[in-house]
């Protein structure tokens, strides 16, 4: 289970596309949206290929390097 | 007291970001824009496709190291960008798109020219920012700007609704001076550092590798360093080249599948690889598990972790901006006893300079011939950008280029239409040096409509056509892997570039195989203003050496398989 914070909801649809190009598959989602830090609290499970895996980690660690650099919607 | 109108907001905020050039085409809901523009200092470039707008941002960009920006209407003005666009994600250039949308009423309706912009760019951008409110344009903005100039470079689009670039604000403008692309700057930590110098010292048999990464962090001159206090043999991926030192003896040239045969030898006998600012693309070690299968260590400096293994697995890996690492590195050099690579480097040049061509003797011009005439005659503080395709690869074997905004190309995306605009952003970055286009007649016909930028403002780009009536790279492929089937490739109806030219009352020549070719390319070089040298070529010269797709420097080849 990888869990995460993203500012911007949309990283949701743009991960799921990732996951499918990288052939990976996703059993469970789930996103909180506090209201207090604006941040959506993200767990995700992912399933695949152990270098398929490894290659949409390195991507979504890519996502959430530019939603923490800055975030304006 | 009514505030600025958001029109004028994105104007302010482009002022404060340095811009100094923006590139764009009008239509319905960017109205509001261009209407402020007509009073406004930023000098803006009418094109004559979106396409072009983008391409001419990231010429500008490449040129000045500054972000581009680029302006397009909704709807079709937006998607004519996309391409664009995502050339600047794989080639790491800043890029600040603009987009105008429909009004805010009207967003989801299926409006007229109404396409979600931000959508469709997501996964070509580092963001896709749409503005919901006019107080939100500055910091929108200015957030775009940060983001596109770093700490990786890349492309952020934003996306503007028509009624609120005519909206008036309340919000007082930021006064926030942009930060450059220096400035973001992380460093690799002492351990990596040490680990780094220690691989280097066991080493026998370097080669280091510099990629785009060095002309963004603005590492040029740290890099000439490393070399020179190294003392190994070193190598270049396309966006690299013009990191070198000029005339460095131990410089094998670019890297990959149209490199040249003594980098990449190198690199498979090497027992150490430093890979700078690069990101091992396919194009650059052709089979990843084939890719220096000699070398015992890979250190990677790299700003972004996302590239650490993806595609060769790294011993060493120093993350941060490349400049401040190659500044530690070379003070950990200073302080260490000096080893020589010589007769390494020796053995590394041994199989000469030479590229293999085919040397097409039937009475047709040679478009490697016309290359070296090309180069040959280039001064020194030139700009040369070029299109996608064999003269592209033709160029990159032969360019020697004085620094990192010397020699322009599309590489990650290799998108054609590129070059031509590109040329005219780079033109525009530096008014003062002489800028020249090298493209195929392929590439040439997807943005020929831009030669009425260059008279419209009188800019004076030289195009250096390379003619062969075909797409010239793919039917090399055609030739080698497809069974000489030669679909869809041959241009037997391309028109008389030259006419074409002479209609926007430009300068043009064509040229074939009985002209003096040193004595018109010297012409055309010292050519005052806008220029475009028709060079009718052979057919089916090809680009050697070639690493097929996917295989190793083992399979290179130099001439067409029997």
């Amino acid at each position: 289970m990888r869990r995460m914070t993203i500012r911007d909801a949309r990283l949701l649809a743009r991960i799921i596309n990732l996951a499918d190009r990288c052939r990976c598959i996703y059993t469970l989602l789930s996103a909180e949206h506090h209201g207090d830090d604006s941040a959506y609290h993200v767990s995700i499970e992912l399933h695949g290929a152990e270098d398929a895996l490894q290659l949409l980690d390195a991507q979504i660690n890519r996502l959430l390097a530019n939603d923490q650099q800055e975030f304006y919607r | 007291v009514k505030g600025q109108t958001g029109a004028e907001l994105v104007l302010d905020v482009l002022d404060a970001e340095g811009v100094e050039v923006a590139f764009g085409y009008p239509g319905g809901t960017i109205m509001p824009l261009y209407d402020a523009l007509y009073r406004h200092e930023v000098r803006h470039i009418l094109v004559r496709h979106e396409a072009a707008a983008a391409f001419a941002a990231g010429g500008y960009a490449r040129a000045s190291q500054r972000p581009g920006v680029c302006i397009a209407t909704s709807g079709p003005g937006a998607t004519n960008l996309v391409t664009g666009i995502a050339d600047a994600m794989l080639d790491n250039v800043p890029l600040v798109a603009i987009t105008g949308q429909v009004r805010s009423m009207l967003t989801g309706t299926d409006a007229f020219q109404e396409i979600d912009v931000s959508s469709v760019t997501q996964c070509i951008t580092k963001r896709s920012i749409v503005v919901r409110s006019v107080d939100d344009i500055d910091p929108a903005l200015r957030a775009a700007f940060r983001l596109a100039r770093g700490p990786r470079p890349g492309p952020v689009l934003v996306d503007i609704p028509t009624d609120i670039l005519k909206m008036h604000a309340n919000a007082t403008p930021s006064s926030e001076t942009p930060r450059s692309i220096q400035q973001a700057v992380a460093s690799p930590n002492t351990d990596a550092i040490a680990k780094a110098i220690e691989a280097l010292r066991h080493a026998s048999r370097p080669v280091s590798i510099v990629g785009g990464g060095a002309r963004w962090s603005g590492a040029v001159q740290a890099y000439r360093e490393f070399c020179s206090l190294l003392g190994a043999p070193h190598c270049s991926t396309l966006h690299g080249l013009g990191s070198a030192s000029p005339g460095d003896l131990r410089f094998l040239g670019m890297l990959g599948m149209h490199g040249t045969k003594r980098a990449n030898l190198a690199v498979r006998e090497a027992d150490c690889i430093v890979a700078l600012g690069m990101r091992f693309d396919d194009r650059v070690t052709g089979d990843p598990r084939t890719f220096a299968p000699s070398a015992r260590t890979v250190i990677h400096a790299e700003i972004d972790a996302s590239e650490f293994d993806k595609n060769v697995k790294a011993t060493v890996r120093l993350h941060g901006d490349l400049r401040a690492t190659l500044e530690r590195l070379n003070a950990a050099l200073r302080r260490s006893p000096r080893r020589s690579y010589d007769a390494w480097a020796i053995r590394t040049l041994a199989c000469g300079d030479a590229l293999p061509c085919d040397a097409p003797e039937d009475g047709h011009l040679s478009a490697t011939d016309v290359l070296d005439a090309f180069f040959a005659a280039l001064p020194e503080d030139a700009i040369v950008t070029t299109d996608v395709g064999q003269h592209q690869m033709w160029a990159a074997q032969r360019t020697k280029p004085r620094d990192e905004t010397s020699f322009i190309s599309s590489g990650g995306l290799g998108s054609m239409g590129f070059g031509f605009p590109a040329a005219i952003g780079a033109q525009l970055a530096h008014p003062d040096r002489p800028t020249f286009c090298i493209v195929g007649d392929g590439g040439f016909q997807m943005a020929m409509a831009e030669l009425a930028t260059l008279r419209r403002y009188d800019l004076p780009v030289k195009v250096l056509l390379i003619d062969n009536a075909h797409l010239g790279m793919v039917r090399q492929w055609q030739q080698i892997f497809f069974g000489s089937r030669y679909s869809e490739t041959h241009l037997p109806e391309n028109p008389d570039f030259t006419m074409i030219v002479r209609a926007y009352d430009l300068h043009a020549e064509r040229i074939d195989a009985t002209c003096d070719l040193a004595m018109v390319i010297r012409r055309f070089v010292r050519e005052p203003g806008a220029a475009l040298l028709h060079c009718s070529c052979h057919p089916h010269e090809n680009v050697w050496p070639m690493i097929p797709s996917g295989t190793s420097v083992d399979q290179m080849i130099e001439s067409v398989p029997a």
